[in-house]
């Protein structure tokens, strides 16, 4: 990061290839558009690679620091109401429960997809962080910059909303 | 059903989707160049960071004459207190000299 810091490109270069698969997927389910998760994953690396020298490893593990600055990123274009929210209509039909009473695993994996971007954003963040990308609640607080009861209680309120409609999804798939 | 759930949540761990292959080929070429010393970096990391932080308006005050010597109100005491009892004058005297050379 200290060379990176000092304009080291080659540097930036290798940091990129290893954590852009990461950062693209946690970009991909906070904004469920991938044109807008390569906005955003762009505009996380041109931040990383002007704000590297504030990076204090004693403070925070690299992989954490990277996905606060892009969970960052992320709530400075929902304000500036900048981000593109994408819902495809193909996809709503096809976890449409009356089209299909088999539940398969990919059907299973649309509806959750669909149900994530229904989330208010801070418990879609909690979620993705917490099962996708395979954080514990420390981080994920020291990523979404709140306390680790604060992330406890966005978890359990997604838990509950998503319990709910999974039920129902069953109940009308049986 | 609540363990389906859960099994389902931990699925979004087992994605394994890669970013475009250009993105990375975008980012690198928007990268501004970095020229000469990261002032704001080197600032923001240095110990001293308090220090400057302190005497940059000081800095910037005598540098836009903000801090004009003829504009000081404190007076150095015991320069005017040596120069009572060595040049033979009081501290009235020279208190009155110093608001006339102000002026």
């Amino acid at each position: 990061m200290q060379a990176i810091g000092n304009g080291d490109e080659s540097a930036m270069a290798i940091l990129i290839g290893r954590h852009i698969d990461a950062l693209y997927r946690y970009a991909s389910r906070l904004t469920s558009s991938p044109a807008s998760a390569e906005d955003l994953v762009q505009d996380t690396w041109l931040a990383v690679w002007q704000k590297a020298s504030s990076f204090k490893p004693t403070q925070a593990k690299l992989t954490t620091w990277l996905h606060r600055v892009l969970y960052n990123k992320y709530v400075d274009q929902v304000r500036k109401d900048k981000l593109l929210t994408f819902k495809p209509d193909s996809e709503t039909e096809a976890v449409n429960p009356q089209t299909d009473a088999d539940i398969d695993g990919r059907r299973a994996q649309i509806w959750l997809d669909t149900k994530l971007s229904e989330l208010p954003s801070t418990q879609r963040s909690a979620v993705v962080l917490a099962y996708g990308q395979g954080f514990g609640n420390k981080d994920i607080a020291r990523i979404m910059g709140i306390s680790v009861r604060a992330v406890e209680s966005l978890l359990a309120r997604a838990r509950r909303s998503l319990k709910q409609d999974y039920l129902k999804w069953t109940q009308t798939n049986d | 059903m609540t363990d389906d759930l859960e099994h389902l949540l931990h699925s979004l761990g087992d994605d394994r989707t890669q970013a475009p292959a250009h993105l990375a080929r975008v980012i690198r070429s928007r990268l501004p160049a970095k020229h000469g010393l990261d002032i704001i970096g080197w600032f923001r990391s240095s110990f001293w960071r308090p220090v400057y932080a302190a005497a940059l308006p000081m800095l910037i005050g005598f540098l836009t004459g903000a801090y004009l010597p003829s504009s000081a109100t404190v007076y150095d005491v015991d320069t005017l207190l040596f120069a009572e009892q060595h040049l033979d004058a009081s501290l009235s005297d020279l208190l009155i000299d110093l608001e006339g050379d102000n002026e």
